[in-house]
């Protein structure tokens, strides 16, 4: 999933960073400055709601976009998703156009 | 722990308000002031209000022997027997909870399972028709291509209506020959031109000097009257002196003037070369003109005409890109399928299984105890219950009844690209 996500990015030409679960997410955040944060919900260790909450608690992550991709589409995650300072979520599966798409709106 | 206390209530139930007043009593005495001896005397009931309890109140009721009783069964044997009965009773009750439970989870699992299986079969259909997608129109692209060099290398199935691009580079290579082969006519006439030209100038400057030597002899010619004016006739011999030199001076212009009129035929012949020649040289310009532009229409059309089939075949070639592109967005599309399978299948591991196998382990761990007990009190076979086998037998048709029978069929649900497939907040 992540190499997908990370081919459709590249093939758009953005640049990636891919991390293997969450604490590698917030190790990588540390070490730079990234416009965007992409993560699942469902990850080995952290997963992605903690994640996004990991990250909003950074002072240079305050108002970066974060996308959550799940196959969770139920409420209450969602909600917490919103709670923690995702700034979208998307329902998998989904096809790369809505991805980029997506990003493209958040970006903007 | 819990459903201990409700058994304990159950037996107990006629019991419940002699206990409480038991326990209760020495302590409701103490609630109000009293003296330090009332205190005293409370807490000595206590023990006393305890063993009460165990010994009076606690114990079972003994029951009556009942008609269909074994009439050589000692008493205390069979409320041993109605004892076990009732440990069993409740054991095959929490069976019948667990196994109901465990039926429905086993049902969950049967579903997400056919949930599973579903989505895998999709995605696997999926993939392999775009996949086939794919390499369809990557042939087509590549039959394409292939045209397109064909029509490149010019082979020989190109149409007769249109030249290949090496037969048009070819055949302007011919034209530019063909032009510089006529410029280099032309270039000679001029040289030819330039030649004449040079004679005509030559001959003119010829002239010149006869026209100044004619304008010498008309000098003289004026000189000797001057000078035969000034002696005023003179002798004759002057006058014959004077009278030749001017014939001479006459032969002399007679001559010049020869030479003149035959220079004069000269270049009036050299003009008339020259005229032909520049006739003939913009002859040759024009036909080289003509010809360039006639063939240069020619390969421009033809020019056009590969551009036009260049454009089509690039057109068909980025369309079928583009087809494939989407077709490969649908590959992705089809593997997250995986990605969701997995997931399902983690979550039905953790706590779904996890839980079910939790709850048959105790399960059959009390089932075990209590058959060990049995064997111990010696009131069942013991060669009959070796090794637990029973139990176990007793968990399988609690908890193996078929999920196939009673699992509903879940439809699979709708593939991506639902409206709320993406949300911002």
């Amino acid at each position: 999933m992540r190499q997908m996500v990370c081919f459709t990015l590249t093939s758009a030409g953005h640049d990636v960073v891919e991390a293997a679960d969450g604490n590698e997410g917030v190790a990588a955040a540390r070490q730079g400055k990234f416009d965007l944060v992409i993560t699942d919900v469902n990850m080995p260790g952290m997963n992605g709601i903690e994640l996004v909450r990991a990250l909003r608690a950074l002072p240079e992550y305050k108002f970066t976009p974060m996308l959550v991709l799940t196959t969770e589409s139920e409420q209450s995650i969602k909600q917490k998703g919103r709670d923690a300072g995702a700034t979208g979520w998307i329902v998998k599966p989904f096809s790369p156009d809505i991805l980029l798409n997506t990003l493209a709106k958040v970006l903007d | 722990m819990i459903k201990d206390f409700l058994v304990i209530f159950r037996i107990y139930r006629n019991k419940l308000f002699l206990i409480l007043l038991i326990l209760g009593m020495p302590w409701a005495w103490a609630a109000v002031w009293v003296p330090w001896w009332v205190n005293l005397m409370c807490l000595a009931m206590v023990p006393i209000a305890g063993l009460i309890l165990i010994f009076r109140v606690l114990p079972l009721p003994e029951q009556p022997r009942r008609e269909g009783d074994d009439s050589t069964v000692s008493d205390a044997r069979i409320r041993k027997m109605r004892k076990m009965s009732s440990g069993i009773n409740n054991l095959l009750s929490r069976w019948a909870q667990v196994s109901h439970h465990s039926r429905s989870s086993i049902e969950d699992v049967a579903s997400h399972v056919d949930e599973v299986i579903s989505y895998s079969e999709r995605s696997i259909i999926d993939v392999s028709k775009n996949f086939i997608n794919v390499t369809r129109k990557t042939r087509r692209q590549v039959d394409h291509a292939l045209g397109l060099l064909e029509r490149t290398r010019g082979g020989s199935h190109v149409d007769s209506g249109s030249r290949s691009l090496p037969e048009l580079v070819e055949a302007y290579e011919v034209m530019t020959r063909h032009v510089v082969e006529r410029l280099g006519r032309i270039s000679e006439t001029s040289q030819q031109l330039e030649r004449r030209h040079e004679q005509v100038r030559e001959n003119l400057k010829h002239i010149d000097t006869l026209l100044d030597q004619l304008s010498a002899h008309d000098s003289k010619i004026g000189m000797l009257a001057l000078n035969t004016s000034v002696t005023g006739g003179g002798s004759g011999a002057d006058f014959v002196s004077v009278s030749d030199q001017i014939r001479t001076i006459s032969l002399e212009s007679k001559a010049l003037t020869r030479d003149i009129r035959r220079t004069l035929e000269e270049v009036r012949g050299q003009s008339q070369e020259t005229h032909g020649a520049v006739r003939q040289a913009v002859q040759q310009a024009r036909e080289a003109a003509s010809s360039a532009e006639e063939e240069s229409g020619k390969l421009k059309s033809g020019m056009l005409e590969n551009s036009r089939a260049l454009e089509q075949t690039l057109a068909q070639i980025s369309a079928l890109g583009n087809e494939i592109q989407a077709d490969i967005n649908n590959i992705i599309v089809a593997l997250q399928f995986q990605d969701i399978t997995q997931q399902k299948l983690q979550r039905l591991k953790h706590p779904m299984l996890t839980d079910l196998t939790t709850s048959l382990r105790a399960i059959f761990d009390e089932t075990r105890v209590l058959s060990s007990k049995l064997q111990t009190t010696g009131m069942v076979d013991r060669s009959g219950a070796e090794g637990g086998g029973d139990s176990s037998e007793v968990a399988k048709d609690v908890a193996g009844q078929p999920a196939e029978a009673t699992s509903p069929q879940v439809a699979p649900k709708p593939k991506g690209g639902s409206s709320d497939t993406v949300e911002i907040f």
